[in-house]
Formats: structure tokens, C-alpha cells, sequence
């Protein structure tokens, strides 16, 4: 008896599940005083719904049924804007891809092919008037700097 | 048919298959939503979520392992889901109850007097208790298989089981002496 209450104790202080099972299976389970304190098998069937109580369940697999069809159309209805999105964001990637391409093949040409033709200007108008024209170039550079301005 | 044939046939899409699994469960399924949830609406309810998550998840069932097991599991995740969901509103209502009206706490004391000694008994318990009580007594599983279907331990199924006859016998002993008193 005193067995059981120092058993009872430390199962109510052992915080881990580990430890109280370690205690229940030792101890508990096979102690007849402990077991009187623990309701019956028949004590718990006397309490619960049983199978045969549950009654008319008739009515349950047309709800299930219906609750299906639901939801599987509800899937479809899911389905549809997912693919939309897909087909969406798959066109624009294409609409910005020969964006960029057009525009860089407008714009930036073949540059090999600019490099070929010599680049000129024969002159520059300000105020739809032929200008004056200066050009500069700093020492050890390649770049040309022109200056025009207007002509009064 | 087995449950792993009745699975074959209605992942091939036989729609009468799935019925014999709905007319085969619904019983198991019903018993044990009642005595975890306490009334019928909800356990209906858990039940129809129940069948809607297997059908549409059959798929991803395994099997070689136990339909019973993997159907439990769904079913006592959605008792518990569903008496979550059960708790937050009662609390919400409570707050409401305490702001506005006295009725509505006359109208819930009432009903929880009627309920049967039984039910009470089986409401001081945990969901979990509950559960781990429903499938030890009703469908004679063991700590280990309690362990599997409500994906936690051998030890702590056993300790939950053991909590909740505890707990039980000393409420039968209350009601037996009040009522022998009364």
C-alpha cells in the first residue's frame, strides 16, 4: 500500500511522459490496489455511445455526396485561374522577351556594321541657323568633344 | 472486399466503392466523433470532413499500412480541430455574454444541468482523453496503436489513458455518492 501511494506521488511530481509510463508499466499495470483506482473496461463501455446507439446514419452519405460534387468543382473552379496565371506570366515573359529584342535590334542596330562607316558631320544648325562649330580633343583620348554655338 | 481493394477501386474511380467505405465507417466514425465531440450536429459534421478529406486524399494513403489506423487519425484530428474551433468561439461568446445579457448565461446553465450524467462525466475529460478512451475501449487498441493514429508516443498514449480512467473512477465514485446521498 505504501508501495502504491510512493508510485501514485511520483507520478503526480515526474513531469516527462517517459517517466510515468516507465512508472505505469513497472508498477501500476500489474498492482491490483492501484488498478481498483482506475475505472474498469466495462465501467468505460457503460459510458460511452456504442455502435449500436449511434442511430439512423442514413442520411449521411447522400450530404457526403453532395459535399463532393462541391468540392470537386470547387477544384476546377481553383484550376482554372492557376493555369490562367500560368499562361498570363508565360505571355508576358514572351511579350518582354521580343520587346527587348526589338528594341535593342532598333536602337543598338549591328554594332559591327556602325563601326564600319565613317562617322561625319557635315554641319550643325542652332536656332535653325548654321552654327558655329568647335571641336575638342583631349590629349590621349579618343573622344571628340563639339562645341557649337549659335551664330549672331 | 478488403479496405486495401475497396482503396484500389476508388482510386480507379469506382464512385460505388467509396460508398461501401462510407457505409462500412460511418457507424466506427459516428460513435466515435459522439463520444469525443458530445452532440450529433458536430459529430455529422466531423464525420462528412472526415470522408471528404479520405476521398481526396486516398492517394497519398500507403497501402501497406492500416486504413483503420489512417482513417482514425483523420477523424480524431478533425473532433479536435473542430473543438478548437469550439472553444475560440465560446470564449468570444463569453466575453459577449459578460458585456451584454444575463439571458444567454441562464439559457447555457440550464443546458448543461440537462445533459446526462454520463456525458458530464465524459466532458471533464481532455479531448485527447477522449479519444485515447474511445479507441481503448471501443475499438480494444493498444498504447501502441493509440500512438500511431494520434501520432504521438507509446508512453504518452498509455499515460493519457491512464489519466482519464483515473480521472473517470473518481467521478463515478462522486456521482455514486452524491446520488446515494440525493
Amino acid at each position: 500500500m505504501f508501495r502504491c501511494r510512493m508510485v501514485n506521488f511520483l507520478f503526480s511530481i515526474i513531469p516527462l511522459r517517459i517517466g510515468q509510463d516507465f512508472l505505469l508499466r513497472k508498477h501500476i499495470r500489474n498492482c491490483a490496489s492501484c488498478q481498483e483506482n482506475l475505472a474498469s473496461l466495462e465501467e468505460i463501455k457503460s459510458l460511452l455511445i456504442q455502435e449500436a446507439e449511434v442511430g439512423d446514419l442514413e442520411g449521411l452519405w447522400p450530404k457526403v455526396e453532395v459535399q463532393l460534387a462541391k468540392e470537386e468543382r470547387k477544384e476546377k473552379v481553383f484550376c482554372l485561374p492557376r493555369w490562367g496565371w500560368a499562361v498570363g506570366a508565360a505571355g508576358l515573359l514572351v511579350a518582354i522577351i521580343l520587346g527587348v529584342w526589338l528594341f535593342w535590334s532598333d536602337y543598338f542596330g549591328k554594332p559591327s556594321e556602325q563601326l564600319d562607316r565613317p562617322f561625319q558631320i557635315k554641319y550643325i544648325r542652332v536656332h535653325d541657323k548654321p552654327a558655329r562649330a568647335y571641336l575638342f580633343q583631349p590629349q590621349d583620348s579618343n573622344m571628340i568633344i563639339i562645341w557649337a554655338e549659335e551664330n549672331i | 472486399m478488403s479496405d486495401q481493394q475497396l482503396i484500389s477501386s476508388c482510386l480507379e474511380g469506382e464512385a460505388e466503392a467509396f460508398k461501401e467505405m462510407v457505409d462500412r465507417y460511418k457507424t466506427k466514425a459516428m460513435a466515435l466523433a459522439l463520444n469525443v465531440l458530445g452532440n450529433r450536429e458536430d459529430a455529422e459534421d466531423a464525420c462528412q470532413e472526415t470522408f471528404i478529406r479520405v476521398y481526396f486524399n486516398l492517394d497519398k494513403f500507403d497501402l501497406q499500412g492500416s486504413f483503420r489506423n489512417w482513417f482514425y487519425t483523420i477523424l480524431s484530428n478533425r473532433c479536435l480541430d473542430l473543438l478548437r474551433k469550439r472553444r475560440r468561439f465560446f470564449s468570444f461568446f463569453k466575453k459577449m455574454k459578460a458585456e451584454y445579457s444575463d439571458r444567454a448565461s441562464v439559457q447555457s446553465s440550464s443546458s448543461s444541468e440537462s445533459q446526462p450524467l454520463t456525458q458530464n462525466i465524459l466532458q471533464g475529460l481532455s479531448p485527447k482523453e477522449r479519444v485515447v478512451l474511445c479507441l481503448w475501449a471501443s475499438e480494444g487498441y493498444s498504447g501502441v496503436e493509440i500512438g500511431r493514429v494520434m501520432k504521438c508516443s507509446p508512453s504518452t498514449a498509455r499515460v493519457l489513458l491512464f489519466k482519464a480512467r483515473k480521472k473517470i473512477k473518481n467521478k463515478m465514485e462522486k456521482a455514486n455518492v452524491s446520488l446515494s446521498n440525493g
